[in-house]
């Protein structure tokens, strides 16, 4: 499998670290790391991701979904939306962006691996 | 405030006939006089007889025979102006006194007893035309008094008459007056009362207000907790997989993968908890297929076909439930998929929760290999050990049957917290 370049958007160091590990580990490079919307517009401008993998709630005003919302506005890159409010409202929001799949934390590395395998 | 006793109220008008009867009874005791001078002894003797009836009126009030009294009072007026006019003749002027008749009725009763207002009224109309009857026709013969005497008498009576009727007015005046100031002040005190509810009513709306406020802030840190305790979770879930990968012993590397799947499986809960608005209730059937979701993907390396059959009714669970139930279907389905199923490449398990009133009926089976469940050492199993002890934490009553080539049974009656 081609190795992707994948962008990486949550607000939790760790979680943030542990997600560069697995997908590292499957062969893929992370082209950054951010903690917010705005930052994620950005580094989608400079480095064109094939995969984003986005955290619903970030740093600042803008959630993911929001930010994905701006990114669909010059990108197609899809995003995995790793999230802990899988409520319907979020999901049905979150359907209406370029979504790969929608998962509730933590993400394991098989469901990860199986996601990637998709795109 | 001070309540003041005006006509409106009983009291108030047994007060005022008792006035009356001492005014009308010292009247009375002017004409006594009179009538004693002009040496009519006889008549002087029934106008005392008429003074006496009036204090015996007021007597009776005070006793409280205010029917008896007022009876009295009508009686003897009208007895007092018809004896006099007939001994004196029209031109004493005694009749005079019936034009107070009106007020003395409505002293008497109150507007709501019209009725006896009326009656009251008529006697004393009667008792004039009685009068101008008798004057009219000359039926009785009335003592023969000088011009001056009766001047004195006209006089007098126009006087007294007058005297009682400005009395009876300013007294009535006076009581509508006092009983005005008295509504002024009762609606003054109730609209203060009125304005006091207003503010009492605002300070507990402004109360309820801030009681909301915290509760939702309450909300909002509950949500927070648990937000924060499966991102935590999430951490060390990834923490423990991550380690995994350095290891090459594939019993180290399958212990660890069975404390991620723990670890995952109490996350999940408290998302769970995170997503209803209630934050203390949790519909388990949702929750179910989320971890039979990812303990498959977990397993999906063995590459065996296993289907899971669930029927599951719609319970809500509390947390004090949801977790050790969590961890129960857990330890229960790992254990298939690491025991069962070694012989075989297909296999099937089948949960179902079913509710009964409170109570709820928990069974899981499968169709694996099996094992000989009388002689096998708990001691050597972490999930079996396990699966007894979520059991217990239940206070459920458990039933496991295991037999080497039929799979397992086990069954866990419990009541809902």
């Amino acid at each position: 499998m081609e190795a992707k370049k994948v962008l990486i958007v949550e607000d939790d160091f760790m979680l943030s670290m542990i997600n560069r590990k697995y997908i590292e580990m499957m062969g893929h490079r992370v082209i950054d790391a951010v903690t917010n919307g705005p930052d994620a517009i950005e580094a989608v401008k400079k480095h064109a991701p094939d995969i984003i993998l986005m955290d619903l709630r970030l740093d600042g005003q803008m959630d993911g979904i929001d930010a994905m919302i701006e990114i669909a506005k010059f990108s197609t890159a899809p995003a995995i939306y790793l999230t802990g409010n899988s409520d319907e409202e979020n999901k049905t929001r979150a359907s209406k962006t370029n979504m790969l799949a929608f998962c509730v934390k933590p993400v394991h590395f098989e469901q990860l691996q199986q996601l990637f395998s998709k795109v | 405030m001070k309540t003041k006793i005006h006509i409106q109220s009983e009291q108030g008008r047994i007060k005022a006939i008792n006035k009356f009867c001492y005014t009308t009874a010292l009247m009375a005791s002017v004409y006594v006089v009179i009538l004693f001078i002009l040496g009519l002894k006889l008549h002087a003797l029934v106008m005392t007889g008429v003074t006496s009836a009036f204090l015996a009126c007021a007597f009776l009030n005070k006793k409280f025979h205010h029917s008896l009294s007022r009876t009295g009072i009508i009686v003897s007026t009208n007895f007092a102006v018809f004896y006099f006019s007939v001994l004196l003749g029209f031109k004493a002027g005694v009749h005079l006194f019936l034009y107070t008749s009106p007020l003395i009725a409505y002293l008497l009763y109150d507007f709501d007893q019209r009725k006896k207002i009326f009656i009251a009224f008529g006697t004393y109309l009667v008792t004039f035309l009685v009068i101008f009857a008798i004057h009219k026709f000359h039926l009785i013969a009335h003592i023969d008094l000088t011009e001056e005497t009766l001047g004195i008498f006209y006089v007098l009576n126009f006087s007294f008459s007058l005297t009682l009727c400005f009395t009876l007015i300013i007294y009535f005046a006076f009581n509508n007056s006092a009983y005005t100031k008295m509504l002024v002040e009762t609606n003054k005190t109730l609209e203060e009362k009125q304005q006091q509810l207003k503010e009492e009513i605002s300070n507990k709306n402004k109360a309820q207000g801030e009681l909301l406020k915290i509760l939702k802030e309450k909300e909002i840190l509950l949500q927070e907790i648990h937000h924060r305790v499966k991102n935590n979770l999430a951490v060390i879930s990834g923490l423990v997989e991550l380690q995994n990968f350095y290891i090459k012993d594939e019993k180290a590397a399958a212990i660890l993968k069975e404390s991620r799947n723990r670890i995952k499986s109490i996350a999940v809960l408290h998302e769970k908890f995170y997503e209803t608005k209630s934050l203390d209730k949790i519909e388990i059937r949702s929750y179910v297929d989320e971890l039979i979701y990812f303990i498959q993907l977990s397993f999906s390396s063995q590459n065996k076909e296993i289907k899971i059959h669930t029927q599951i009714d719609f319970i809500e669970f509390s947390l004090a439930d949801a977790l050790p139930f969590s961890l129960l279907l857990n330890e229960l389905i790992t254990n298939s998929y690491k025991h069962a199923f070694t012989n075989k490449e297909k296999g099937n398990i089948y949960i179902s929760l079913i509710k009964k009133g409170n109570n709820v009926i928990f069974h899981f089976k499968d169709d694996g290999d099996g094992f000989d469940y009388a002689n096998f050492v708990k001691d050597n199993s972490l999930g079996m050990n396990l699966v007894e002890a979520f059991s217990n934490q239940l206070k459920g009553k458990m039933n496991y049957e295991a037999k080497k080539g039929i799979g397992i049974n086990y069954t866990l009656h419990f009541k809902l917290l």
